[in-house]
């Protein structure tokens, strides 16, 4: 397959996705919203692998339950069965637009994405090329700090969600505006802003 | 004029002073003079001042880093204040200490593509192709920079320098971090740079290197020149070296 081939096919899929998440974000109806979310599903486990969404589909399910226990508490303007519906929709769109992005990148490698967006302006696809290439840098980052941290006997589990994240996030915040730091030395001095 | 056709004339430092903070001088009263062509190794102990010394050399001190400047830097007779760092990566190229911080790209193409497209140089593909093959990584233009060894990715940052034809390039600890392979083959290519008119600006912990590639050797200590000139004089003062925390170079190590 030629480049261009494969540019437009990753332009097409590009596209899918927008239309898909903007359906998503309209749609209002459990039953549509339900089967897409299994549809996603039957999908990604036949191209990746029941691992592979387990692991993105996990943190989500507390947060599924967390919209849910707040559609129910503070939304004191429906009735209770009103409530538990609006919860389930806006649980099942943040899992559904999860998955569809899932779906995206586990199907395009992480160099192609940054290909489609050739038509941004110059400064953009900067922007966008630079966040791609550190997501699963930060992740690996809050990774090992966490490993470093638990050998000295943080505990992970704690029950106050601050306690439990502070450890990790602080340093994981320190190391990022460093690595920002000098990234925008490294820009400099590879004469970005010469035009 | 393009700047790279101007007489090479080195870089000069008078009368040198810096301060992140205006009480405080990181760098004080340097003056110094890096002729073309020279191998000079930079050492000291750590807070010495010798990253913010290597900033200094591209304009990254004053454009980037503000701070408090006094007395001039001259990259081939231009003023560092006069022109931003743009201006001076068409002289003098760099690298920083932690290639996992330096890299941004998708792939190791792009990233040395980047400086490349900035600076609007011609022959891209046989640029990089060159490159590659200097810092001896050919066939790696797919790889993604992240997923690579903590060698490749110092000798793909080094290739995004060297693409730029740079005839200065200044590298700051480029072996803090690498095992002493890779140490040894990243010297061995600075100093074929070096044998065809590069100038080599590094900063260096390890004296054995210092010792056996540079002409010439700055050690700084507290923000200030204790001793510079010819690198095997220099690196004789035991006892001073000792004094300032300075590992002694082996002579006898076979490098």
């Amino acid at each position: 397959m030629s480049n261009r081939q494969e540019l437009q096919i990753l332009r097409l899929k590009l596209l899918g996705l927008v239309i898909f998440t903007t359906l998503t974000i309209y749609v209002q109806d459990f039953w549509i919203l339900l089967s897409l979310l299994i549809l996603m599903i039957i999908f990604i486990i036949v191209i990746r692998s029941r691992n592979n969404l387990s692991e993105r589909v996990s943190p989500l399910i507390s947060i599924f339950f967390l919209i849910l226990i707040f559609q129910i508490v503070f939304n004191t303007s429906l009735d209770l069965f009103s409530r538990i519906g609006k919860g389930f929709i806006a649980g099942l769109k943040i899992l559904n637009l999860s998955l569809l992005v899932f779906f995206f990148t586990a199907t395009t490698p992480l160099s192609r994405i940054g290909a489609v967006f050739s038509f941004l302006p110059k400064s953009m696809r900067l922007m966008l090329t630079i966040t791609l290439s550190l997501i699963p840098v930060v992740f690996e980052e809050a990774k090992k700090i966490t490993i470093a941290q638990n050998s000295r006997g943080y505990n992970t589990r704690q029950l106050n969600p601050i306690r439990s994240i502070m450890p990790v996030l602080i340093p994981l915040i320190h190391r990022i505006l460093r690595r920002s730091e000098q990234i925008a030395m490294v820009l400099e001095s590879r004469g970005y802003g010469n035009d | 004029m393009h700047p790279g056709s101007k007489m090479k004339k080195g870089i000069r430092l008078k009368n040198v002073s810096f301060g992140y903070q205006k009480e405080h001088h990181v760098l004080e009263n340097i003056s110094y003079e890096i002729k073309p062509g020279i191998f000079l190794g930079i050492t000291g102990i750590n807070g010495s001042g010798k990253s913010t010394f290597t900033y200094l050399l591209n304009g990254l001190i004053p454009h980037f880093f503000k701070g408090f400047l006094e007395g001039e830097v001259q990259v081939d007779g231009v003023s560092t204040k006069s022109q931003n760092t743009a201006y001076f990566a068409h002289q003098v190229g760099m690298v920083f200490q932690n290639p996992d911080f330096s890299l941004f790209n998708l792939t190791v193409e792009e990233e040395i593509l980047f400086g490349m497209k900035n600076l609007k140089l011609g022959n891209t593909e046989e640029r990089t192709q060159e490159a590659l093959k200097e810092v001896k990584l050919p066939g790696y233009e797919n790889r993604d920079p992240q997923t690579l060894s903590f060698g490749e990715k110092q000798k793909v940052c080094l290739a995004s320098a060297l693409v730029l034809d740079t005839p200065y390039i200044v590298l700051d600890e480029p072996t803090a971090m690498l095992d002493y392979k890779n140490s040894l083959e990243l010297y061995a290519i600075l100093h074929k740079l070096n044998n065809c008119g590069k100038t080599i600006i590094v900063v260096e912990h390890d004296t054995d290197f210092l010792w056996q590639f540079t002409k010439e050797v700055i050690i700084l200590d507290q923000g200030k020149i204790f001793l510079s000139g010819d690198n095997r004089e220099i690196l004789s003062y035991k006892n001073k070296l000792q004094n300032l925390g300075i590992k002694v170079p082996d002579r006898n190590r076979k490098i």
